[in-house]
């Protein structure tokens, strides 16, 4: 007989539900104030509030609808978003331009991002100290804190990062989910181990050279937020290879394949979330038993964390970011999200309500400034037409 | 009963850490200054002379601007390297009139190069007195201020 998918608990129960974002929106109605008084300013009392009800909403809609990446990737791909935009405005108001000179890297006003932690462990150990041109502590962007966002994640989430904390990933989750087909089916699965060498690669390098190697010469994001000033023919060549691996990975190849390319097959800070990935409890499991072989999952995952040799070993390759749409996608309940070790007795649906919680938090708040200011940024084109006043 | 109890005990202890798991991203982010500050004065949080330029040794007023002259730096990721800089920050008295000083950078009495900077952002001059100088690296001005690096090698 074939396996039924037992349905969540608190699917289609509205009031259930209801009680138990409650929690969330208590919390959540704290953290993303960010430490402002929200009330006495209209634009960002408005701001607030209009984030503040999307993420309960959302979180609501994923405890009552009982799917998980739907309405993950909503808040998901927004961040990803609002995150390029208010990024550029504030590089376009603070310097007046996209790009950043030799005065900004001289004077160590630089901003930190998550991937530059891949870069600088290495010289933290040996040297004691971090080669960036950022700012320790205070201003925008500071080494400091995304230190300390980054410990929280690979602590909390591990690879889940991907899909509930990256405010980059959401580039190539969007144009995944573009075609309905992949004209590419057929990708290696050893690809997947590729990250773990552009880590290797990127780690090693930045350490002999003392300079952010991944930052300076291939990191695509650099198309979205800020990059070099083309000044002679090394910057000129960085502009190419990062603006073409930007079109590459993140546009092209996730439409042609609905893989997350750039995430699942290059980021070097995906490698160093998987290294993580024992210390965090949650995890995706397969019952083998319950699978009937509709190869749904396989077609789906976005992160290529999916095929035979997975499902037979009960759990996705080291790329699974758990964002839950294999969960959503199998028609026999074979997959869940299961608490790892002891926790594995736990019934699958509290283990995905817990492990809803941490993420959602951690997305909500990483993203709730870039998404309020993207909202203020809305508001004063509309008001006065200009995004910066 | 022994497995009853078993699967009680390690299905508590998972739920107490996914628990623990929530509290740790609630409060690590609500209390994200706090905690960025206590990392900020871990041994390691410092910025490689590489990017910061090391410490300034000496300042002094001349020739129309006051000067501050950082240590030299060949730090490399163990040891010192054979190629350099030293930094130099100028904040010039008017921007619009040129600036310059001979500097002694390594305390030796004597200058080791003339460091010109022309009126209204033109690029800095850099006259080497000593051949550890190798001339002009990157620099930046803004209006009355520039970082200058001046290039240095052991021979
Ligand atoms: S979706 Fe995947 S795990 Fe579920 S039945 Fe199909 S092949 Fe098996
Ligand atoms: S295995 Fe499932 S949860 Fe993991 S990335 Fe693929 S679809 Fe998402």
């Amino acid at each position: 007989m074939k396996p039924v998918k037992s349905p969540i608990f608190t699917e289609g129960r509205p009031l259930l539900s209801a009680l138990l974002t409650l929690p969330l929106a208590l919390v959540l109605a704290l953290l993303l104030t960010g430490g402002h008084d929200v009330l006495t300013d209209g634009a960002r009392l408005a701001a607030y509030l209009a984030v503040l009800a999307s993420d309960v909403a959302l979180f609501f809609l994923m405890l009552w609808t009982g799917k998980t990446d739907r309405w993950r990737a909503v808040l998901f791909i927004a961040f990803a978003l609002a995150l390029s935009v208010t990024f550029i405005a504030r590089m376009i108001e603070v310097r007046g331009h996209m790009s950043f000179g030799g005065g900004d890297v001289l004077s160590c006003e630089v901003p930190f991002c998550h991937l530059v932690t891949t870069m600088v462990l290495i010289p933290m150990a040996l040297a004691q100290s971090i080669t960036f041109p950022g700012r320790i502590e205070g201003g925008f962007a500071d080494v400091s804190s995304m230190l300390v966002i980054v410990a929280i994640a690979l602590l909390v989430l591990g690879r889940g990062f991907c899909s509930w904390g990256c405010f980059y990933g959401g580039w190539d989750d969007f144009f995944s989910r573009l075609r309905k087909r992949p004209v590419i089916t057929k990708i290696p699965p050893i690809l997947r181990r590729l990250p773990i060498a552009v880590l290797a690669l990127v780690a090693i390098t930045s350490a002999a050279t003392l300079v952010p190697t991944y930052c300076d010469w291939i990191c695509p994001f650099k198309t979205v937020t800020e990059y070099e000033a083309v000044t002679g023919l090394a910057s000129f060549l960085k502009a190419v290879v990062f603006l073409g691996l930007f079109l590459g990975l993140v546009v092209v190849l996730p439409i042609l394949t609905r893989r997350r390319t750039q995430c699942a097959y290059f980021c070097p800070m995906g490698a160093l979330c998987t290294g993580a990935a024992k210390v965090n409890p949650h995890e995706i499991r397969i019952d083998p038993d319950k699978c009937i072989h509709c190869k749904k999952c396989e077609k789906n995952c976005p992160m290529g964390a999916l095929d035979g040799d997975a499902i037979e070993k009960g759990r996705p390759s080291v790329t699974c970011s758990k964002c839950g749409r294999c969960v959503d996608d199998c028609p026999t309940g074979a997959i869940t999200y299961r608490l790892r070790g002891g926790g594995y007795s736990v019934r699958p649906d509290v283990a995905r309500l817990l492990f809803l919680y941490a993420g959602w938090t951690f997305l909500t708040v990483f993203s709730g400034g870039a998404l309020q200011q993207f909202l203020i940024i809305v508001m004063n084109l509309v008001t006065k037409g200009s995004a910066l006043s | 009963m022994k497995n009853r109890i078993f699967r009680f005990l390690s299905s508590a202890s998972g739920i107490l850490v996914a628990s623990a798991a929530i509290l740790v991203v609630a409060y690590g982010l609500f209390s994200l200054s706090t905690q960025a500050h206590r990392l900020a004065q871990a041994p390691f949080m410092k910025i490689h002379p590489r990017y910061s330029g090391g410490e300034v040794t000496r300042s002094f007023s001349e020739g129309g601007a006051f000067w501050q002259v950082h240590r030299a730096v060949f730090d490399g990721l163990f040891g010192q390297r054979r190629d350099g800089f030293v930094q130099v920050d100028v904040e010039q008295f008017f921007a619009d009139k040129p600036a310059q000083a001979s500097i002694d950078f390594d305390g030796d009495g004597a200058a080791d190069f003339r460091l010109i900077l022309p009126a209204n952002g033109a690029v800095p001059e850099v006259e080497p007195m000593s051949d550890m100088v190798d001339g002009l690296g990157a620099w930046s001005r803004d209006g009355a201020s520039a970082i200058v690096r001046i290039l240095l090698s052991r021979r």
